[in-house]
């Protein structure tokens, strides 16, 4: 504890002026904490001079008028930084993600002419074979074979013929795949056109042909994890423009209650073998192709859904209830009925009573948005005392405790009864 | 204005609008002194305990029905009160009957009847008022009997009511005053409170706590934290006014009030011989 203070400063704290004495409604209103802010200052420094106003006023201060720092709330709030925690974490990954799939795509984004565009077509049924996940027996044996001479330098330095017509042909089916793919991911994602994302493919399809050689080894292996990486990556935000012609991305529904689950994203491998499905499970939305889907919702908006239930609860000084959503951080009022100084809360889940001066008692089952007011009554005699503690031990048991009485209910505040403190 | 005539239920108590809109003025005139914002005054009433204020000044005027009321919900309370405030029961009894008198209006002013209820406002609950009223009429009455002792009762308690001996006034170095002075003068108020309360009352960290409605554990540190910020403030004052440090500290440290030597504990500490030293010494080793 303290170390004490010398005894000619405590001698020149005594020694102060007190001025003239606040009424006791000035008084009355400081211990309950109802003055305004200028006016409480005026009272403390009076009090501060004065020893019989602070013996008044500690007098009449009721024993057991005890604040406590956080009043004790017995929601289930077990999981609540579990969820707050995931839900930080699916914000950040989506972010991330997002950032580093914009700057790549930007650095990808030369404007090309349409010759370019041309010549990339042109090459890209050699991309459209890559994308099969599983090719068959013979064109892994085929690749085999491609991948022996690629360690001959000479034979590395070699061009890939591809019949022209024949790639020509490809090169505008896979175009207008993407076409139809980057449409609708456009729709949904509203940042990106497709003539935007086209380029940047056939940019990254130039520069191979540029180069006039085969991917090597470590580029396909480099384009490989790209890919990998983008089927791993969130997929409302922006794996869209880059997402190969067969990737779907689906958003599987959970009808959930609780909407706080953080999203998570899951990867799916199809049963339909050649395509890659990449599932995005998120509180709130409805199932479905998110390809085909109308109202789209980025990832972000996906895992910002804030809680609808729950919360700390507290009061101020002032007698307001506030919540706060944030383990205390940040503290907002909860109106529940004007002129009432309240001085006791209670919360069990959704379940929340408060009381305060003079009876005044509010019960709330839906989380503070709507409250009754609740006049407990016990032989005829209403309760009119301060409240100044509130007790539930579930639904249905509570305690009120005023200045000099005990009020119990067994029936969730049906019926009352009334005792004397001990 | 009409809300809160509807919402005070003074017409029931027999007030009428226009009773109750003066009331009203008065109150603001009293705590806003020469506010013309309608708005701030209507904000300020509406902040008020309208309902409370309504039956307390009815019960000033001499209305039946709010006395009725007004004894139905404070009568048990306020000798619930009084009992927590004089502690011993015929005391209660006393300060609780006292005022009720002052209640009810005993004294006369202009040939008038004047209650005690008249001066209540609705800043606080009247509950809280009644409280305050015999808190004060508590403490008037407890400085007057410690004024006003009888020789009688002095010679049969003996010392319990002789004055306080006065401690001697050392002198004191003016720079050491001064320092301090300014120091506590750059204390916020409710800082000084929970000094002036903890350090000058005795009060326990609970009582401070519960009268600025906050948790033991804060006032703890505050006090605390309060007072090395305060020592800490004066030495730099004192340094400031021309003191090195040292010298300072032995101002502040060294002040003759602060010396606690009991003399008489430490010269029978140092003069008792320990008894049967051999008996013990034996004892030891078998």
């Amino acid at each position: 504890m303290s170390e004490g203070l010398p005894k000619i400063v405590l001698e020149r704290l005594r020694m102060a002026e007190p001025g003239g004495h606040p009424d006791a409604d000035l008084l009355t209103a400081f211990a309950e904490r109802t003055l305004l802010p200028r006016e409480r200052d005026a009272v403390l420094q009076h009090l501060a001079a004065c020893v019989d106003c602070r013996e008044a006023v500690s007098l009449a201060t009721p024993e057991q008028a005890v604040v406590p720092p956080f009043l004790p709330v017995r929601t289930n709030w077990r999981s609540w930084p579990y969820l707050r925690w995931g839900a930080a974490l699916a914000c950040v990954v989506v972010v991330g993600a997002a950032v580093t799939l914009r700057q790549q795509h930007a650095a990808n984004q030369p404007k090309l002419s349409s010759a370019k565009i041309e010549q990339t077509a042109a090459l890209q049924p050699r991309y459209e074979q890559r994308d099969e996940p599983a090719p068959a027996p013979q064109e892994r044996q085929d690749v085999g074979a491609r991948e022996k001479p690629e360690k001959d330098i000479k034979a590395n330095r070699a061009p890939r013929k591809v019949p022209a017509a024949q790639a020509e042909e490809a090169g505008q089916r896979q175009l207008t795949l993407q076409a139809r793919n980057y449409d609708s991911h456009d729709q949904l994602a509203g940042n990106k056109t497709f003539a935007d994302s086209v380029p940047a493919r056939a940019k990254e399809q130039n520069e191979v042909s540029v180069n006039g050689a085969a991917p090597s080894v470590a580029e396909k292996k480099k384009d490989d994890e790209q890919r990998e990486y983008l089927k791993m990556a969130p997929a409302p935000i922006s794996p869209a423009p880059m997402a190969p012609a067969s990737e779907t991305v689906t958003v599987m529904a959970e009808s959930v209650p609780s909407q706080t689950e953080p999203a998570s994203v899951q990867k799916a491998q199809a049963t339909g073998g050649a395509s890659t499905h990449t599932a995005v499970k998120a509180p709130g939305v409805a199932a479905g192709n998110l390809n085909k889907m109308s109202d789209a919702r980025t990832a972000s908006q996906l895992v910002s859904v804030e809680p609808a239930f729950g919360g700390q609860w507290t009061l101020s000084p002032e007698g307001l209830l506030q919540r706060s959503l944030d383990s205390g951080a940040t503290w907002n009022a909860v109106a529940v009925a004007p002129n009432v100084h309240l001085r006791a809360v209670s919360a069990l889940g959704n379940d929340l009573w408060v009381g305060g001066a003079g009876g005044a008692l509010f019960h709330s089952s839906d989380n503070g948005v709507h409250w009754t007011q609740v006049r407990p009554r016990f032989e005829g005699k209403i309760l009119t005392g301060d409240i100044i503690g509130l007790e539930f031990k579930d639904l249905a048991h509570g305690q009120i405790t005023t200045t000099y009485e005990l009020w119990t209910t067994s029936d969730a505040g049906k019926t009352w009864l009334r005792t004397a403190k001990p | 204005m009409q809300d809160l005539y509807t919402q005070s239920s003074a017409q029931a108590f027999g007030l009428e609008r226009g009773q109750f809109s003066a009331i009203l003025s008065e109150i603001v005139q009293k705590y806003l002194p020469g506010e013309t914002s309608s708005h701030a005054a209507g904000e300020f009433c509406r902040s008020l305990r309208v309902e409370e204020l309504a039956l307390a000044r009815a019960c000033a005027a001499g209305s039946d029905k709010a006395w009725e009321v007004f004894l139905t919900r404070y009568r048990a309370k306020l000798y619930d009160v009084a009992g927590y405030i004089a502690k011993e029961s015929s005391a209660a009894r006393e300060l609780a009957d006292s005022l009720y008198a002052d209640l009810y209006g005993t004294s006369e002013r202009d040939g008038k009847r004047t209650s005690k209820l008249a001066s209540y406002t609705g800043r606080g609950s009247l509950e809280g008022w009644l409280r305050t009223v015999l808190a004060q009429e508590y403490v008037n009455r407890y400085r007057k009997r410690k004024r006003l002792v009888s020789l009688d009762e002095e010679a049969e308690e003996g010392v319990q009511f002789a004055a306080v001996a006065a401690e001697p006034v050392a002198s004191t170095d003016p720079r050491l005053e001064q320092a301090i002075d300014q120091a506590l003068k750059e204390l916020e108020a409710e800082d000084k409170f929970v000094l002036a309360s903890y350090f000058l009352d005795n009060r326990t960290l609970a009582e401070v706590a519960r009268s600025l409605g906050v948790h033991e554990s804060t006032i703890s540190r505050k006090v605390d934290k309060l007072a090395k910020s305060l020592r800490k403030q004066i030495l730099n004052n004192l340094t400031r006014n021309g003191m090195s440090r040292r010298q300072a500290e032995e101002a502040l440290l060294t002040d003759v009030r602060d010396l606690q030597v009991n003399i008489r504990a430490r010269l029978v500490q140092e003069s008792a011989a320990p008894a049967f030293p051999e008996k013990k010494a034996k004892a030891s080793e078998g």
